[in-house]
C-alpha cells in the first residue's frame, strides 16, 4: 500500500486510462475528494458536513454513487446539495433536499421504530460519471461519534479525503487511528481542529476470509468523553464509565407487578440451587415471551420496563435481558446486563478504546466456577449456550462502578464436532442401500437443531435437501438434541440410493466420501493483503464401511492421506477387507487469523481436500 | 394450465358437500379450540388460521354518501415457536391528497389457557404503532400480546376508505393452512365490479343473491297553518326511504392447505386461491353510466387516453424530428431503423429497475436525465418509432412475478410492465430497451409469462410473449490426454437466452479473471491459461468464449491406468428436483439446448478398455431429449452430448418422470473412459 503513496497523481491519472494490468485498473470508482467536517458543539449537539466527489467508471461502481444517511428523533439531515457530472464533465444534473426520496427503514414486521432513511441514486448509463454531494447533519443527543473509513470497500480507489473535527477548547476528543498517522492540531479563537488526511489509496479486490477492513485500511473512530442524549448524560472515557451511563439507564426498570413475584416465586419453590433456579427462569421466559423490537425515542438506548414485558410478553433484545435480569433478583439471584457486539463474522470491539461499539444485549449470570451467558431473544436456545451470534468475543458487563469488558465463551474445534458412522451395503447394479448415523456438538448442533419440533413431514423436507446425495429414497430418520450448555444432536437415517456406484460394463465406480464433500476452495490471490480469517474451527470425522458384492475384486483404491498444517489437519485412511471397504476422513479446522504470506498454503490446503473428498475406488467383475 | 384448471374444476364440482361454518362471535369459542396443540392433516403447521371472515360493503350517510367500508374478523392458533411471525400484524393504509383509509374499532386479544383456565391478554391502544412509510402508506402496526405455543389470537377490526373504487381483493389461502375463509361482498347497484378469481381451491360456498336494501334521505318540509287557529309553523323531518338493490357475493373456502414454494415455480401468488375486484361502470340515478374498464377494447381506449400512457406518445414535439433523423441516419430498411433506434435507447437510457405500465417522469426530464422506469423507456422507444414513420405500438404484459393473465377478466390492474411492439415486412417483434443485453426480438426472462397486448388505435390485441427465443449453448472441447498431464483448448457459443445470462453474469464481475476464477470453481480441475471472449457488446451475435490453453486436471493417471468421466465442464452432478412428489408446475421459463462434442487423443503407450456406450433417452411426445453417442476412432475418442428440454412448463403428474430423466442424466455423466498402459 504505502509505495503507491509515492507515485505522482499524474501518473495515476495515465493508469486509470490505460488498460495496464496496474491494481489501479481494479477501481469500479474513485473517490476524488472527500471532506468531512464534524462539529462538536457540545455534549449533546454536533453537526457534520459532508463534501464528496466521487467518478463512476462501471456499472459496479453504482453503489458508490448511491446518496444515504438515516435518521431518527436525535438527527437530522438540514442541508442537502448534489450536483452530477457527465464524462466531459458538463454538469447534467442538480438535486436538492426535497428531491431524496424518503422512507420508513422498517422492512419487517416486529420492528418498530421512529429510524427513516433518506435515499438517492443517480441512474446514469454513461461512463464515466461523476456525482458530487454536499450534505449537512445535525444532531441533537449523540452518543456515537461517526467513524472516517476513506476506503469503506473493495474495488474502490480514494484520490483524497479530510477529516476536520471541529471542538471547543472546553471540550476533549477521543478518537483511535487505524493505518494512519496522528492528526495535525490547530488551535482557532476557542476551538481545536484535529485534522488527518489521506492520499493516492489504491483499490483492493476482494478477499477470502479477511479481517476487518479497518484493520488493514486508514480508519480514525471518534468517541466523546462527555456526551448526552436525551435526559441521560454520560462519559466515555473509560469502561466503567461507560457503563454507569449504561446503569443509569436500567435504573427502576427492573419493577415486577406483584403477581409476577408471587409467580415466580412459586415457579422456583422447589429448585434449591442457584443453577436449577437460572434455568428454572430462562425456560419461563423461552415459553412466555417472544422477541418484538421496538426502538423509539430513548429506547433505541434504554430497555422497556419488566413490568411492561411481563404483560406483553414481548420486547426488544434489552427489555428481554432486563426482564430476565429482573426475574433473577426476585429469586436473590444477581445477574448482570451486558452489552456486545452481535453476529456471526463481525469484528471483535476494540477494548483499548471505551466507545459504543455494541449492537445487542445479553445476560451474564456469574457462578462459582464459571459464567453463563444468557440469549433473552431466543426460545430455543440451550441454556449457556451462545452459538456463532455473541461467542469468542468481548463483552460490556454493566454493574455500577464495576463495569468491565470480558470474554464470552470461545468454541473451538474440540467442540464442534462430527462424528459419522455409516454402513453402506452395495448391490449388483450399483444400488445401496445406507444405514448413518451422526452425532453432532457444540455449534454444529445447529445442523439438525433447526429442524426439531417442526414434525415429521417438514422434517423429511428438509432432508431432502440437507442429504448431499443424489437420487435418494428415505425409509427412516430419527433426530434429537440434547440441549445442554454445550449441545449436542444425533441424527440416524436410514435411505435407499439408486445408481450409487457408476457401473460400466465389467466395473463399479465407488465415490468414497459419501456426504461429507468439501467442494468449498477459496479464491486463488497472487498478491494477498488482509491476514487470513477463519471464524470457526471444527473437527469432522467420517467413518464410512461399504459391503459390496463377492463377484466383484478391488481394482484401485486410492492412497492414504495425511495433510498437516497450521489451519488444521485432513486425514484418510482406506482399509479393505472381506467384499468390504473402510473410509475414514478426519478434517480438523483451526479457527484463528493467520498471517497474509500464508495464504497460498490455506489454499492449496483446501483445494486437496476438495480434490481429495472426490475419491473413488474402482471394482472390476 | 388452462386444462389443468379445468380438470380441477369438474373435480370440484363432484366433490362439494356443505360444511358448517365455523365462524364464531368475537370472544367465543369452544375449550377444545384452546386445547388443540397439533393440526393432524399438516403436522408441519407452526400456526393454522382458525377461521378469517371479511365483509366488503357501502355505508350510506347523507354527509358522505356511499363510503366503502371492509370489516374483518381472524382468528389463529399458534402451534409451534416458529408461528410466531403471525402474531405480528400489519394494516396498510392508502392515504392521497383526495382522500384516505382509515381503521376503526380495533379489538385483539391473545387467549391462553392457564392450567385450565382461560386467560385474556387485550391489546392496548399504545402498543399499536403508526409508521409513515412513504407519501402514501401509513403502516398500522401490533405485536399481540403474551403469545405462547397453543395461543389463540383474535382480530377485528374495520377499514372505512374514500376510495369506492378499491374493493378489497380477498385471499383464500395463506402459507399456513386456513381452515375457513370466508368473503362477504354487498355491491349497491350503482357500481359493477369486475370479478377476478384465482387458484385452484374449490369453494366451500359460492353464492349470489340479490337483496333490496333502503337508505333513508331525510328532507325538510316546512308544514305551515293549515287550519284556524294554528299560529305556528313547524318544520318537519320527512325521511325518504329509497331502495337500493344490492348484489350479495358470498364465497367460502374450506381447509385450504398451506402454499409452499418450490424450485422452478412461478411466483405463489398465481396459485393461491384469490378473489380480486376491479371498478368497471358507475350508474348513479339522473347521470349518464361512467365506464371505466370491462372489455380488453375498453382498456385498450383507457391506455391510449391516460397521461401516463397513450399522451406521452402524442409528445412528438419534444423531441424534433431531426434528432430523430439523426439516430436513423443512413439506415435504408425499417428492419435497420428499428435497430438503429432500439440500440439508441438501450444505449443510452438507464433503467431505474421500477416496473409499471405509466411512465413516472415528464418526458423532458427523462430526456435530461436519460433515465426513468420500464413505462418511461419503452415508451421513449415507441415514440421514436413512431416519429421515424414506423409501424409500432406499445404492447403491456405482466411479468411473472405479477402474475399469470386472466383474459376472461379484462383490466388494466392484471398488467405491470411496458413494451415495444413493431411489425416490417409483415415480421412483428417485440422490444424491452431496459436491458442492456437484450438483443432485438427477445424479452428479457421476466417478461415471458404467456402474452403481450398490443395497444393500438387500430389493431389491439394479443400475441404470444415468447416468439421462439431458446436457450442454446454449443460446447467444442479438444483434449490431448498425457501422462504429464493432459492439456486441451475450449470454446464455447452461445445464442438466446444463454448469451443473455452469460453477457449479465460477465457484466456483474469487477474483471474477466473473476469470471474465469468463477467457471474454474464451477468445473473443478479445469485451469484455464489464456481466454479470449467475442462479441460482447455485439448483442446480436453469439457470443464466443475462446479458451486455448487449459489444463485439465481431472484426468488423473493412477498407475498403469486412466480413468475419467469425459464430462470435463458442465457436468450435472446433482438433481435440482430432490423432493418426491412436487403440487406446482416446473416452469423453465424457455426451451434449451446444448451441445457437447468432446474428442480426446490418448496416448500411444496407452489403449482404450472401456468407453461409456451410447444412449439415447426422451421424455413422452420429446419434451425432453438425450442423446449420448461415443466412437473410437484410432486413437481417439468422440463423444458428443445432446440435451434438450423443449417445452417450458411440466405439470406436476409430469414430474415423476423429469426428475428421472435427471437422474439418468447424472447416471449417464458419471459414467467413466478407462484407458491402460499397453
Amino acid at each position: 500500500m504505502k509505495k503507491f503513496l509515492f507515485v505522482s497523481l499524474f501518473v495515476l491519472v495515465i493508469c486509470r486510462l490505460s488498460a495496464s494490468n496496474d491494481i489501479e485498473t481494479k477501481a469500479n470508482a474513485i473517490i476524488e475528494k472527500y471532506t468531512t467536517d464534524f462539529y462538536i458543539e457540545s455534549p449533546k449537539n454536533a453537526k457534520l458536513k459532508v463534501n464528496i466527489r466521487i467518478k463512476v467508471l462501471n456499472e459496479n461502481g453504482d453503489i458508490f454513487s448511491e446518496f444515504y444517511e438515516y435518521y431518527d428523533q436525535f438527527k437530522r439531515v438540514l442541508f442537502f446539495d448534489g450536483k452530477i457530472y457527465d464524462s466531459d464533465n458538463k454538469k447534467i444534473r442538480r438535486i436538492y433536499l426535497s428531491d431524496l426520496n424518503d422512507n420508513s427503514l422498517i422492512n419487517n414486521y416486529s420492528i418498530y421504530d421512529d429510524n427513516r432513511i433518506k435515499t438517492y441514486t443517480p441512474n446514469i448509463k454513461k461512463y464515466p460519471y461523476t456525482v458530487e454531494y454536499t450534505y449537512v447533519i445535525t444532531y441533537s443527543g449523540i452518543v456515537n461519534y461517526p467513524t472516517w473509513q476513506p476506503q469503506s470497500d473493495f474495488y474502490l480507489a480514494v484520490d483524497n479525503s479530510i477529516l476536520n473535527v471541529h471542538i471547543p477548547n472546553s471540550m476533549n476528543i477521543r478518537y483511535k487511528n487505524y493505518n494512519i498517522k496522528d492528526p495535525i492540531i490547530q488551535s482557532e479563537k476557542n476551538t481545536k481542529i484535529y485534522t488527518w488526511e489521506c492520499n493516492n489509496l489504491n483499490a483492493i479486490e476482494s478477499e477470502d476470509h479477511h479481517i476487518a477492513f479497518f484493520n488493514f485500511n486508514p480508519t480514525v473512530f471518534l468517541a466523546p468523553t462527555e456526551f448526552k442524549i436525551g435526559n441521560y448524560s454520560g462519559n466515555m472515557e473509560s469502561w466503567e464509565s461507560l457503563g454507569n451511563w449504561a446503569n443509569e439507564l436500567l435504573i427502576n426498570q427492573d419493577n415486577l407487578p406483584l403477581e409476577a413475584i408471587t409467580e415466580i416465586k412459586k415457579l422456583t419453590s422447589l429448585d434449591s440451587s442457584k443453577i436449577d433456579i437460572t434455568k428454572r427462569i430462562y425456560r419461563y421466559i423461552q415459553n412466555n415471551t417472544r422477541y418484538v423490537s421496538i426502538q423509539l425515542g430513548i429506547g433505541g438506548w434504554q430497555p422497556f420496563s419488566a413490568e411492561s414485558v411481563h404483560k406483553l410478553g414481548y420486547g426488544d433484545c434489552k427489555a428481554l435481558t432486563n426482564y430476565t435480569k429482573s426475574l433473577l433478583k426476585v429469586c436473590g439471584i444477581e445477574s448482570y446486563y451486558t452489552l456486545i457486539k452481535a453476529g456471526r463474522n463481525v469484528s471483535d470491539v476494540d477494548t483499548s478504546f471505551p466507545s459504543n461499539q455494541f449492537n445487542h444485549a445479553i445476560l451474564c449470570v456469574p457462578f462459582e466456577k464459571d459464567t453463563v451467558w444468557l440469549e433473552c431473544t431466543s426460545q430455543t436456545s440451550p441454556f449457556g449456550f451462545q452459538g456463532t451470534f455473541t461467542d469468542n468475543r468481548n463483552a460490556l458487563i454493566v454493574k455500577e462502578n464495576e463495569s468491565k469488558i470480558v470474554r464470552t465463551h470461545k468454541y473451538t474445534s474440540d467442540i464442534n464436532r462430527q462424528l459419522r458412522i455409516a454402513n453402506i451395503r452395495l448391490n449388483d447394479n450399483g444400488d445401496a442401500d445406507a444405514n448413518i448415523e451422526t452425532h453432532y456438538s457444540g455449534i454444529l448442533y445447529k445442523n439438525v437443531s433447526y429442524m426439531i419440533g417442526l414434525g415429521a413431514k417438514k422434517q423429511e423436507e428438509l432432508l431432502y435437501k440437507k442429504i448431499d446425495v443424489n437420487n435418494i429414497h428415505l425409509n427412516s430418520f430419527d433426530l434429537s438434541v440434547n440441549k445442554t450448555a454445550i449441545p449436542t444432536a444425533k441424527e440416524i437415517l436410514k435411505f435407499d440410493i439408486s445408481n450409487y456406484a457408476t457401473q460400466s460394463s465389467s466395473r463399479m465406480f465407488i465415490p468414497l466420501n459419501m456426504m461429507n464433500v468439501n467442494t468449498y476452495i477459496p479464491k486463488k490471490q497472487e498478491k494477498r493483503i488482509s491476514p487470513i480469517k477463519i471464524n470457526i474451527g471444527y473437527h469432522d470425522v467420517d467413518s464410512i464401511h461399504y459391503t459390496y458384492p463377492d463377484n466383484y475384486t478391488i481394482e484401485y483404491i486410492p492412497e492414504e492421506i495425511t495433510l498437516k498444517n497450521n489451519f488444521g489437519e485432513y486425514i484418510v485412511r482406506i482399509e479393505s477387507g472381506l467384499n468390504s471397504i473402510l473410509y475414514i476422513r478426519e478434517l480438523k479446522i483451526h479457527e484463528g487469523i493467520y498471517p497474509s504470506n500464508e495464504y497460498n498454503e490455506f489454499y492449496t490446503f483446501l483445494s486437496n481436500i476438495s480434490k481429495s473428498d472426490k475419491m473413488k475406488c474402482i471394482l472390476k467383475k | 394450465m388452462r386444462k389443468l384448471l379445468l380438470i380441477m374444476l369438474l373435480a370440484v364440482f363432484s366433490i362439494q358437500l356443505k360444511a358448517e361454518s365455523p365462524v364464531k362471535k368475537f370472544g367465543k369459542f369452544d375449550k377444545d379450540e384452546l386445547n388443540r396443540s397439533v393440526y393432524e392433516k399438516d403436522s408441519s403447521a407452526s400456526a393454522i388460521v382458525l377461521f378469517d371472515v371479511g365483509r366488503a360493503y357501502f355505508k350510506y350517510s347523507e354527509n358522505y354518501g356511499f363510503r366503502l367500508m371492509f370489516d374483518r374478523h381472524t382468528r389463529i392458533k399458534i402451534l409451534k415457536k416458529t408461528g410466531y411471525d403471525y402474531a405480528d400484524f400489519e394494516i396498510p393504509l392508502y392515504n392521497t391528497a383526495s382522500g384516505e383509509e382509515k381503521i376503526l374499532g380495533l379489538k385483539a386479544v391473545t387467549y391462553n389457557s392457564n392450567k385450565g383456565k382461560l386467560e385474556k391478554s387485550k391489546l392496548k391502544g399504545g402498543d399499536v404503532f403508526k409508521d409513515k412509510y412513504n407519501s402514501n402508506w401509513i403502516l398500522t402496526k401490533f405485536s399481540m400480546p403474551n403469545v405462547n405455543v397453543g395461543s389463540i389470537i383474535e382480530v377485528k377490526y374495520t377499514i372505512m376508505s374514500d376510495f369506492n373504487y378499491k374493493l378489497p381483493d380477498w385471499k383464500f389461502q395463506d402459507y399456513i393452512p386456513v381452515l375457513w375463509s370466508e368473503y362477504l361482498v354487498e355491491i349497491p347497484e350503482y357500481y359493477h365490479y369486475n370479478i377476478i378469481s384465482k387458484g385452484y381451491l374449490p369453494y366451500e360456498i359460492n353464492e349470489n343473491s340479490v337483496v333490496t336494501n333502503y337508505i333513508q334521505i331525510q328532507s325538510q318540509t316546512k308544514s305551515g297553518p293549515t287550519g284556524h287557529g294554528a299560529p305556528t309553523q313547524t318544520t318537519q323531518n320527512a325521511t325518504t326511504n329509497i331502495p337500493v338493490i344490492t348484489k350479495i357475493l358470498k364465497m367460502a373456502v374450506k381447509e385450504a392447505p398451506a402454499m409452499k414454494k418450490e424450485a422452478y415455480m412461478l411466483t405463489a401468488k398465481n396459485y393461491m386461491s384469490q378473489i380480486q375486484f376491479e371498478l368497471a361502470r358507475e350508474k348513479w340515478p339522473g347521470k349518464n353510466e361512467r365506464h371505466y374498464t370491462q372489455s380488453w377494447k375498453s382498456v385498450n381506449e383507457k391506455l391510449l387516453k391516460h397521461q401516463d400512457f397513450g399522451e406521452r406518445l402524442r409528445f412528438g414535439k419534444v423531441i424534433s424530428n431531426d434528432d430523430t433523423k439523426k439516430i436513423i441516419e443512413g439506415c435504408e430498411s425499417d428492419e435497420e431503423k428499428i435497430a438503429a433506434i432500439y440500440n439508441y435507447v438501450r444505449t443510452n437510457f438507464k433503467w431505474d429497475e421500477t416496473y409499471g405500465v405509466f411512465t413516472k417522469t415528464p418526458l423532458r426530464e427523462v430526456l435530461k436525465n436519460k433515465a426513468g422506469n420500464v413505462a418511461d423507456i419503452n415508451l421513449l422507444l415507441v415514440l421514436l418509432l413512431q416519429n421515424a414513420e414506423l409501424d409500432a405500438h406499445p404492447a403491456v404484459l405482466s411479468t411473472r412475478k405479477h402474475g399469470l393473465l386472466n383474459l376472461v377478466y379484462p383490466s388494466v390492474d392484471q398488467m405491470n410492465y411496458v413494451v415495444a411492439y413493431a411489425k416490417f415486412n409483415g415480421k412483428e417483434i417485440l422490444l424491452d430497451a431496459t436491458e442492456p443485453n437484450c438483443p432485438i426480438n427477445m424479452l428479457p426472462p421476466r417478461c415471458l409469462n404467456d402474452k403481450v397486448r398490443i395497444i393500438s388505435e387500430t389493431n389491439s390485441k394479443w400475441i404470444e410473449v415468447n416468439n421462439n427465443n431458446i436457450s442454446r449453448k454449443k460446447v467444442n472441447i479438444n483434449i490431448n490426454i498425457n501422462e504429464e498431464g493432459s492439456k486441451g483448448s475450449i470454446n464455447i457459443s452461445r445464442e438466446g437466452y444463454s448469451a443473455y445470462t452469460f453477457r449479465n453474469n460477465l457484466l456483474s464481475k469487477n474483471s474477466h479473471e473473476e469470471y474465469i476464477t468463477e467457471f474454474e470453481n464451477d468445473n473443478s480441475g479445469v485451469k484455464v491459461n489464456d481466454f479470449n471472449f467475442e462479441n460482447i457488446d455485439n448483442i446480436s451475435e453469439n457470443v464466443i468464449n475462446k479458451y486455448s490453453d487449459v489444463n485439465i486436471e481431472s484426468i488423473e493417471i493412477l498407475g498403469d491406468m486412466i480413468y475419467f468421466s469425459p464430462m470435463i465442464i458442465d457436468k450435472t452432478t446433482s438433481n435440482p428436483f430432490v423432493l418426491e412428489k412436487r403440487d406446482f408446475p416446473v416452469d423453465f421459463n424457455y426451451p434449451m439446448e446444448y451441445v457437447y462434442t468432446y474428442t480426446y487423443t490418448i496416448p500411444e503407450n496407452f489403449k482404450i478398455d472401456e468407453i461409456p456406450e451410447s444412449q439415447k433417452f426422451n421424455l413422452p411426445n420429446n419434451t425432453a431429449e438425450y442423446e449420448y453417442s461415443s466412437s473410437i476412432n484410432g486413437n481417439v475418442i468422440n463423444i458428443e452430448i445432446k440435451y434438450k428440454i423443449n417445452k417450458r412448463a411440466f405439470l406436476p403428474n409430469e414430474y415423476a418422470e423429469l426428475k428421472e430423466f435427471f437422474n439418468k442424466i447424472i447416471d449417464k455423466e458419471n459414467k467413466q473412459i478407462v484407458l491402460k498402459k499397453s
